[in-house]
């Protein structure tokens, strides 16, 4: 009978004990969590704040007493791992007791990026990552005393807080260090639009605005001071410029990290029996084909599923990861394929624009380097599949289906024809 | 969501879904169809349709327009009530009246203008209904006009008479036996869904297939062997160069010519006339091609040929063109025999029944005669071959007045736009019409122009007869009740002639009875039809129709033999120029000067089906609407690129009588110098643009699809 | 019993019926600005020798085997019936994200704006489940779109299965 232990329970985890319980009646599964609550999507937080979705909703594989009847899970809650011998497959736990596994599984995630800088503990100061803060921040909003806003970080979940106060009408603006928004995933000229597009939504957005400290006044109010001297007040300062692994627990394990745990496309570690998945680890990258941390929900899920799998004694690999991201936020959709920073100046440009569409893409010869396109919603997952495809075989062409389907979706002959596709007319 | 929820909401019929299904028919599209359907009512409401999968005729399969048989049954715009016109013609103001007041009204109109001018003054004109027609037609004799006329005038009769003239009847394919598929003009997929199993089948068990079209379309895909894309308005040059090769090379069965069909001699002489080179000139086809589709077709067997309604006759030279296909029926000895094309059989309102009815004598029994027919100088064939006006003849007639004044028309769907020059048609009702009503499921841009307007239901809200292929009979039941206050046509006429008291016991009594009496000898009554919820066969029906009858007993036709020289067309005063030899002229002769040519360049060819549409009866159903929203004209890849013209951009089309606008569509489907547009679009109506004496003079057809235009680029308003 | 949607390419005309009996079964309420779930194309495609293909398709959910949109939920609200194996959904929580939508190769999921959900094919799973075909199947007169047991289609020796695109399209091993 096998024995395996899952760190962390979130969306890798709870795919990864689930995928094993589907080949494995017998396996002893136990579950190591440093919360007490079933797994939740870091997603949704924002959505509970807005009031879309219940508190339930926020746990989408139902309640911790469900999901450990119904996959005969052995669940340690609040009962954080604080090292692992990785030789031995032995984890060890805070009271310092130790359990040895016939295959371990780190799916520990990541937690929002709180920097040493002054006044990032003031009363006001809050990141979004964890149920805990979907649930403080709601109460704070519903309480009615927030006046105003400061998001600080253009990032996914930072413009998701912004669309929680603009849709409480609470007055907001958006700042980030960067030059321009989501510059990991955009071009300047798609950036400036998304810019331009969310003013007139009414919030205002300050690029290259590195924070030097926040001071609170004695009303409570809140001023970001900027590196530059820049100073923006408000009654509410919101963190969100980033996350990290939650991988400290593994300093001197020997397990091999970049800025997360390094695994291949079997979700292995550098120790066989080890396994990682999710927001904690570095699968590889098919478009640059090195290891890249990609946290999102979907990569998360599915990489837990092949570490189960495998953990199981299946044989599955995950090959799906690529830089893609999706803002969607106030009537709005930005996505973005592949990655805007290996573009040159010699690459071939495709822009194209009408009153419903925006999309930049870049290419070297046939190859697709980056995608930026707004407004393109129920047509991302086509033209996705195609870039991937493209990544793949960059010298394929479009099917027919595929052509049929972009063309179906408004995608102008153009874009079909930049993507490898050749249409007539 | 409960169970109980989920199945209500996928619409599960079940006592415990309150979901009942009940049978009827869709009446969308052509007599010829008219798939049995499933309504599935909750609540006296139709929430979902599908085909019938027990009826003998369409066996569960339902097209595109008649799966949108709910949308169009509940469209918005359905007439309510009786409406009395309150403003000016077109104007389309009206206030609702009574059913007794709307009675009122006609009778005393009609009364009127029959007592100040003459019974004939009275024109009963149809729309592209038919199952009506026999109590219409009989209602318009009864109260005294000649003048019945319906959608015939424009719609598959020429091909009939073309049929008449030539082999004396009608034929269908026999493809359950036929080893090629001489399928000319065929494209089943938009038009004639239940047909294209039998091709698919005769292609599964080996069967050639050649289709001949203008454009490229799914047929041509899936099932064509040989593909002649032709330029349109030359089949009959095709035919006529087809027949040369096969007489030339000796595959005409000449045992067949000698023994059943008349004037061959000169027959070939005409073919003579058209050599390969010359026939690839005209068509646009390559030598090699038209080759081996013609040895395909005359040297593999039995070969069917497929005789589309409309597609060639909607052609000035259209009615000779069709003459000449049907000849190499003959040609190669495949008419009237196994896998070639075998006589229709009897049929009921143009459905093939496969037994006899009493319909003619219905309808006609009461012929006032005195007079001559709307139309009947001018076209003189159609007028011997045919017992209806000719309606093209209409507009003419109201103008001059001469032989005689039209001073009202009593309509059943009456749809102006099925003629040329629409709006020049109107106009002559408007001002030369003391009274017209209109009778319609909605209102129509012809219904703006009515003195009275009278609401009809589908064919879900009413009970009708109707004859199927395989020898059966069905009186359907009404699914719902008439929505608002509309009647079916049939009540509406049977109680106009109880209110105007006509001298007619038959149509008084009503159509129930009216139908025992024209199916009486069937071996059914309408009781025993109505027992059943689905068609019955009739005892006294004979299916299939068995080849070779025609070929023992003796050709419908003046020689007795299949006529490749017609002595009908013979027999018209030569002054109208009437060939009896399918002889091949151009499809633009009558446009052909040089300023024409070069003042309109391009070929118009409008109405090609396409499978959302049928007419104006599709367009405003939001379903079918939404798969193509924009009136749209196709236009060549080529000649686009040329004018500058884009997918979306809006044109202006025009020809010597009008001017239309439409949307863009590029295509390289039909031919360079080509555009195909969708008639019955009242804000961009076709028919504005063909000429009202661009006719085919046998018939009196108009060139709808063979028509000089001009396209080019407008920015929108 | 698994069911499989098979789609022939051959025998399809984009007659649209399918689309038409879509909209029919699910009350798709076009004036709000929703489409059907399934959509049909008549596309006219450039070969790479110079020659025109006519595409004729009727494309919806593909019900994959291993259908992405289901991780990609950020809410859990797509799963696949136990019993007909398609994917189906309880958008009850949906935030309308859009996730589904990046996830699938074929565009399926829709977004609905008079309710903000997402929507997509649910193949018809309860009349399926009551022994009918799903509504676009039941509307097409030519074969080309059908809807077998798992058993049939394996007997068939057919490889146009839809569910089996999503291999084809070398997404996934």
């Amino acid at each position: 009978m096998k024995k395996l232990a899952i760190i962390g329970f979130g969306g890798a985890g709870y795919n990864a004990a689930r995928a094993v319980r589907q080949r494995d009646r017998e396996a002893v599964i136990d579950i190591y969590s440093d919360t007490d609550t079933a797994p939740g999507n870091p997603m949704l937080t924002t959505y509970y704040v807005k009031g879309a979705i219940p508190w339930e909703a926020m746990f989408p594989y139902g309640t911790l007493e469900q999901i450990a009847s119904e996959l005969n899970l052995n669940c340690h809650m609040n009962c954080p791992v604080t090292g692992l011998d990785a030789q031995s497959k032995t984890i060890r736990l805070a009271d310092g007791s130790q359990a040895g596994y016939d295959g371990i599984l780190i799916a520990t995630g990541a937690s929002a990026v709180m920097p040493p800088i002054p006044g990032l503990d003031l009363p006001g100061v809050f990141k979004m990552r964890t149920v805990q803060d979907a649930a403080g921040l709601k109460a704070d909003l519903d309480s009615g005393q927030v006046k105003s806003g400061l998001v600080i970080g253009a990032s996914w979940v930072g413009i998701k807080v912004v669309e929680d106060l603009v849709e409480r009408a609470i007055p907001c603006t958006l700042v980030d260090g960067a030059p321009w928004m989501f510059s990991v995933a955009t071009f300047e000229e798609t950036a400036r639009r998304v810019e331009r597009d969310l003013l007139g939504k009414g919030v205002s957005v300050s690029c290259g605005q590195m924070l030097d400290h926040i001071e609170r006044a004695p009303d409570g109010r809140l001023t970001a001071v900027m590196k530059t001297g820049d100073r923006f007040t408000a009654d509410r300062v919101a963190v969100c410029i980033g996350v990290r692994t939650n991988t400290g627990f593994l300093k001197d394990s020997g397990i091999a990290m970049g800025r997360g745990i390094t695994v291949d496309s079997r979700m292995r570690t550098n120790f066989e029996g080890i396994y990682a998945a999710g927001d904690c680890c570095e699968a590889i990258d098919i478009q640059s084909g090195t290891h890249r941390n990609i946290g999102v929900w979907a990569n998360a899920g599915r990489q837990g599923a092949v570490a189960g799998a495998n953990l199981a004694g299946a044989d599955e690999e995950f090959d799906a990861n690529v830089l893609v991201n999706l803002a969607h936020y106030l009537d709005y959709d930005f996505i973005s394929m592949g990655d805007p920073s290996i573009c040159r100046p010699a690459d071939e440009v495709y822009e194209y624009e009408d009153e419903r569409l925006y999309i930049r893409a870049v290419r070297e010869g046939r190859r697709i380097k980056c995608i930026n396109m707004i407004g393109s919603a129920d047509g991302n997952g086509v033209v996705k599949s195609a870039f991937i495809k493209g990544i793949e075989n960059p010298q394929a062409e479009l099917d027919i289906k595929t052509i049929c389907l972009l063309k179906g979706k408004g995608f102008p002959d153009g874009f079909i024809n930049f993507l490898g596709g050749k249409r007539l007319d | 969501m409960t169970e109980l929820e989920k199945k209500i909401k996928a619409k599960i019929p079940g006592e415990d879904t309150g979901i009942e299904v009940r049978h009827s028919l869709c009446a969308i599209c052509s007599p010829g169809h008219h798939c049995g359907v499933d309504c599935y009512v909750k609540d006296g409401k139709i929430i979902r349709v599908e085909g019938t999968e027990e009826h003998p005729y369409n066996k569960g399969k339902l097209c595109t327009k008649g799966s949108a048989l709910r949308n169009y049954v509940y469209r918005e715009d359905r007439i309510r009530t009786p409406l009395r016109r309150v403003g000016r013609r077109g104007e389309g103001k009206f206030e609702p009246i009574s059913w007794d007041e709307a009675y009122a009204i006609i009778a005393e109109n009609l009364n009127k203008v029959k007592e100040q001018y003459s019974a004939n003054s009275v024109a009963f004109f149809s729309g592209y209904c038919k199952w009506y027609r026999p109590i219409f037609h009989r209602f318009a004799h009864v109260f005294g006009s000649v003048n019945f006329g319906t959608d015939d005038s424009t719609c598959n009769e020429a091909k009939v008479m073309g049929d008449k003239c030539t082999a004396g009847c009608g034929a269908g394919p026999d493809l359950a036996h036929a080893n090629t598929y001489l399928a000319w003009n065929y494209e089943g997929y938009y038009s004639s869904h239940l047909s294209v199993a039998g091709v698919q089948n005769l292609k599964a068990r080996g069967g050639k297939v050649i289709i001949i079209d203008i454009r490229d379309t799914p047929a041509s895909k899936n099932l064509a062997d040989i593909f002649l894309k032709i330029n349109p308005g030359t089949d009959g040059a095709l035919a006529l160069g087809m027949a040369k090769l096969i007489i030339d090379n000796g595959w005409a069965d000449m045992d067949y010519v000698e023994k059943y069909t008349f004037g061959f001699d000169k027959y070939k002489e005409l073919v003579d006339q058209y050599p390969l080179d010359k026939v690839c000139q005209i068509t646009g086809l390559d030598g090699d091609k038209i080759l081996e589709a013609t040895r395909l077709y005359a040297t593999n067997g039995p070969a069917s040929t497929n005789y589309s309604a409309s597609a060639l006759v909607h052609h000035i030279n259209g009615f000779n063109s069709h003459r000449a296909i049907v000849c190499l029926s003959a040609l190669t000895g495949n008419f009237d025999r196994q896998g070639g094309n075998i006589p229709n059989p009897p049929t009921y309102l143009h459905k093939p029944a496969g037994f006899k009815t009493r319909e003619d004598e219905f309808r006609s029994e009461r012929y006032p005669g005195g007079a001559q027919r709307i139309g009947a100088e001018r076209f003189p064939l159609w007028n011997s071959l045919f017992d209806e006006f000719q309606g093209v003849d209409l507009l003419r007639q109201l103008e001059e007045g001469t032989p005689y004044p039209v001073k009202a028309i009593f309509g059943l769907g009456m749809n102006a736009k099925m003629f040329p020059e629409t709006d020049k048609l109107l106009a002559a009702m408007t001002e030369n019409l003391d009274f017209f009503v209109n009778t319609d499921l909605f209102m129509t841009l012809t219904c703006k122009y009515a003195d009275v307007v009278l609401p009809a239901c589908t064919s879900v809200e009413r009970g009708e007869m109707k004859a199927y292929q395989g020898g059966y009979l069905t009186f359907t039941k009404p699914v719902i009740q008439p929505l608002y206050e509309s009647k079916s046509d049939v009540d509406i006429l049977c109680e106009l002639a109880r209110y105007m008291d006509l001298d007619d016991d038959l149509l008084k009594a009503g159509y129930e009875a009216s139908m025992d009496w024209i199916i009486d000898g069937c071996g059914l009554t309408v009781a025993d039809l109505k027992a059943s919820d689905l068609p019955v066969k009739v005892p006294a029906a004979k299916w299939p129709a068995q080849p070779g009858k025609i070929l023992a007993n003796g050709f419908h036709t003046p020689s007795g033999k299949f006529e490749f020289y017609s002595n009908t067309i013979a027999a018209i005063d030569p002054r109208y120029g009437l060939d009896p030899l399918p002889s091949y002229r151009d499809s633009l002769e009558d446009q052909n000067d040089p300023e024409t040519r070069e003042k309109y360049p391009f070929y118009l060819c409008t109405g090609a089906r396409l499978a959302h549409a049928v007419h104006s009866r599709a367009h405003e159903v939001p379903w079918l609407r939404s798969l193509r929203p924009n009136p749209t004209v196709e236009v060549h890849t080529a000649d686009a690129a040329r004018l500058g013209l884009r997918d979306g951009d809006k044109a202006a089309i025009s020809s010597p009588y009008g001017e239309i606008r439409m949307t863009v569509k590029v295509t390289s489907k039909a031919k360079e110098g080509v555009l195909m547009a969708l008639h019955g679009y009242t804000e961009a109506n076709v028919n504005e643009l063909i000429g009202r004496d661009h006719l085919d003079p046998y018939t009196g057809y108009p060139g709808f699809k063979g028509m000089r235009c001009n396209i080019r680029k407008v920015e929108e308003a | 019993m698994k069911h499989v949607f098979v789609f022939d390419q051959d025998k399809c005309s984009a007659c649209s019926a399918c689309m038409i009996g879509c909209m029919d079964q699910n009350d798709i309420d076009l004036a709000a600005g929703d489409k059907c779930y399934r959509q049909t194309f008549d596309n006219e495609v450039e070969m790479a020798d110079g020659s025109v293909y006519c595409a004729y398709i009727s494309a919806a959910c593909m019900h994959c085997s291993d259908a992405p949109c289901i991780a990609a939920c950020p809410v859990g609200c797509l799963y696949k019936d136990p019993d007909t194996g398609f994917t189906v959904y309880d958008n009850t929580n949906c935030i309308g994200c859009k996730s589904c939508a990046m996830a699938c190769p074929f565009g399926a999921p829709r977004y609905r704006a008079s309710d903000g959900k997402m929507v997509k094919c649910d193949g018809c799973n309860e009349r399926v489940k009551s022994g009918r075909k799903p509504a676009c199947v039941r509307a097409c007169s030519f074969g080309a779109l059908t809807c077998v047991t798992e058993e049939e289609y394996r007997q068939s020796g057919s490889t146009k299965a839809c569910s089996a695109l999503i291999d084809q399209l070398g997404l996934r091993k």
